[in-house]
Order: structure tokens, then C-alpha cells, then sequence
């Protein structure tokens, strides 16, 4: 009998101490398919570039999701592709998420010495008009994309012309203007879609 | 068979492009529409090789455009990386695949601006002699 009974109290207070731990456990963190989650998300140190004629700064991150991709205007292949990409993907979240979750295209290029403020506004605005596009001087680029993990180099070529070498991540930023997730490539737009209704639906 | 009958024939099956002389064929082939303030275009396409040596293209040349490179962007250490490839090599009876974010053809100083919906042609070539006439149709996204 006694012994029946510390049995039974065992399993009591086994199930006891399951139901405590479930309840203290924290929320399950968002699981990426596509990209790698911060956790917890990495504040963004003190930046300023230029979008058009206006200044973009870490206030200019906040109160959305913000989608940052660099490159620069005359890649012609990677670049363009992977606008496109975050476009189409924007597109497709439209139909899943509020249109306050959606998140906003950023373009930082990585060549300032042809990619004039005017010139970057003309090239986003094909993809889509919300695209913004953003530059600066060199030394707070490189401030701006060490700070996000990026990386980029200019390259000279044999005919006295560069081209640039540039991370093909796209780095997501959180409304609270903070480092959140970063997608790396080769993209793919179901996975990256799958993956942003996730992260951006979960606020 | 009447000359007429042949002509037809010939013409079929030139049409078709699977005459047994055709040393190659391209297939999903076009330019993407650079953006406005880009110069640089790419084109892509996916060739085939229906000869039972290697085909290799080491030259394209088009009126419309001053240059023109093969490359390849590649990612190393997450970097992306656009470097000029000498040739094309496309094994017998293979194919190569040139497609976004891969090798493609790098369209460079058109002697014109580029319109959506423009056909520009392009001749694959090797060593100095032309191995395929093309028509590439210009558009936003791959067709």
C-alpha cells in the first residue's frame, strides 16, 4: 500500500514539475529555413547615408521591417536578380500579412563613386517605387556595413576599370531599427517567403 | 522528291533546328532589361551541344553592343564575385546552362538605348568564326 502510494505520488510530482517547466519555458524562438535569426536582435551603431536628397539614419530604420540588400548599379546580374527577388517576395507577403507588417526595400551601394544619390533613385525606382536607394560617403559605408556583418571590395580590372565585389545577403532589420535575421544566398523566394511571414507576422 | 517538296522539307527541319548538321542550338535565351542609370546588361540561355565533340565559344559579338564578356558570378566566403570566364566549354551532346546568379553574358556600352520587347542579335562564336545566329528578345524577367 505504502508503496503504491509513492508510486502514485511520484508520478504526481513528476507530471507536476513537467507542467511548471512547460509553463516557465520561454516562447518557441522562430525557426528560419532560409536564414539565420539574432537572438537577441544586435542594435545598429550610429550611421548617416543619403536616400534622394534626404538623410537616412538609424531613425530612418524604424517602425517597419526593413529588407537591406547592397550592391551597386552596373552589376548586372546578381544585383538586379536579387531586387527583383525581394520585390516579387514583398508582393507574395502582401496577400499573408497586415499591411503594416510588410517590410520596406532598401538598396545600399557600395560604389558611391558612380552612384550618385539621383542615379540610385532612378535604378530602385524600376523595381518597384517603394524601393529605396541609399548611399553615402565610403567611410560611413563601411562603418554602416561592418556593422551588419557585410562585407565588399573594389576590384580593379585590366582595362583601368573596377568592378566591386559585395556580400549577397540580405539583412533584415526589425522596426525597432535593430539587426534581426540574415538571409544568405543562393535566395530562394518560396523559402525567403516562408520564412518572412514567420518573422515578420510574429510582432 | 519535287525540288519543291525538298525546299519544304529543308525548311522544316531547319526550322526545327534538329537537321543533323546543327552543330548546336540555344534554348530559354534572353536579355534582361537593365535598369535605369546601369549600362550593363547580362543575357541568358541554356546551349546545347548536339555534335560528339566539345563545343567551345570563346567570343560573342553583337552590333548593339560595343563588349561583350562571358562571367560568372560565384560566391566565396559569402561574398559574390562577378570574374570574366575565358570560354565556354559544353561537352557532346550536353548542355550549359547560363542563368541568374550563374554564368551569363555581359552586355556592355550599347551603342543604342535598350527597349522591353527588343530583339538584339548575338553570335556565339569560336575562334573568330560564328557558330550560332541569335535573336534575343529584351525583358524584366527571365521569359
Amino acid at each position: 500500500m505504502n508503496r503504491i502510494a509513492l508510486v502514485c505520488a511520484a508520478i504526481i510530482g513528476l507530471a507536476g514539475g513537467i507542467a511548471v517547466s512547460l509553463v516557465n519555458s520561454a516562447p518557441e524562438p522562430v525557426v528560419l529555413e532560409s536564414g539565420t535569426l539574432l537572438d537577441p536582435p544586435r542594435e545598429i551603431a550610429s550611421f548617416t547615408l543619403t536616400n534622394k536628397a534626404t538623410r537616412f539614419d538609424n531613425e530612418s530604420l524604424i517602425g517597419q521591417w526593413q529588407l537591406v540588400f547592397f550592391g551597386f548599379t552596373r552589376c548586372p546580374d546578381i544585383c538586379p536578380t536579387t531586387l527583383q527577388l525581394l520585390v516579387d517576395t514583398r508582393n507574395d507577403l502582401s496577400a499573408k500579412l497586415e499591411r503594416s507588417q510588410l517590410p520596406e526595400i532598401i538598396l545600399v551601394s557600395v560604389d558611391p563613386q558612380h552612384d550618385t544619390p539621383a542615379r540610385l533613385a532612378d535604378y530602385t525606382e524600376f523595381f518597384d517605387p517603394s524601393v529605396r536607394g541609399v548611399v553615402g560617403s565610403e567611410e560611413e559605408l563601411a562603418r554602416f556595413s561592418k556593422n551588419l556583418g557585410v562585407l565588399y571590395q573594389k576590384i580593379p580590372l585590366e582595362d583601368g576599370d573596377y568592378t566591386m565585389d559585395h556580400s549577397g545577403a540580405v539583412i533584415a532589420i526589425n522596426p525597432q531599427g535593430e539587426w534581426a535575421a540574415v538571409f544568405s544566398p543562393p535566395l530562394r523566394r518560396n523559402a525567403l517567403v516562408g520564412d518572412l511571414e514567420l518573422l515578420l507576422g510574429d510582432i | 522528291m519535287s525540288l519543291r517538296n525538298t525546299v519544304l522539307l529543308t525548311a522544316l527541319l531547319l526550322l526545327a533546328g534538329c537537321t543533323p548538321d546543327t552543330p548546336a542550338s540555344v534554348s530559354d535565351a534572353w536579355i534582361r532589361l537593365p535598369a535605369p542609370g546601369s549600362t550593363n546588361s547580362a543575357a541568358y540561355m541554356t546551349i546545347n551541344n548536339h555534335a560528339s565533340t566539345d563545343l567551345v565559344l570563346t567570343e560573342v559579338r553583337s552590333p548593339k553592343f560595343e563588349r561583350i564578356e562571358i562571367h560568372r558570378t560565384q560566391m566565396v566566403a559569402g561574398v559574390m564575385q562577378m570574374r570574366m570566364v575565358p570560354e565556354l566549354s559544353i561537352p557532346p551532346s550536353g548542355q550549359l546552362e547560363l542563368k541568374p546568379g550563374g554564368l551569363h553574358l555581359m552586355l556592355m556600352a550599347p551603342t543604342s538605348p535598350i527597349a522591353e520587347g527588343e530583339r538584339i542579335p548575338l553570335t556565339l562564336m569560336t575562334n573568330g568564326e560564328p557558330v550560332l545566329e541569335l535573336n534575343l528578345t529584351v525583358s524584366r524577367q527571365a521569359p
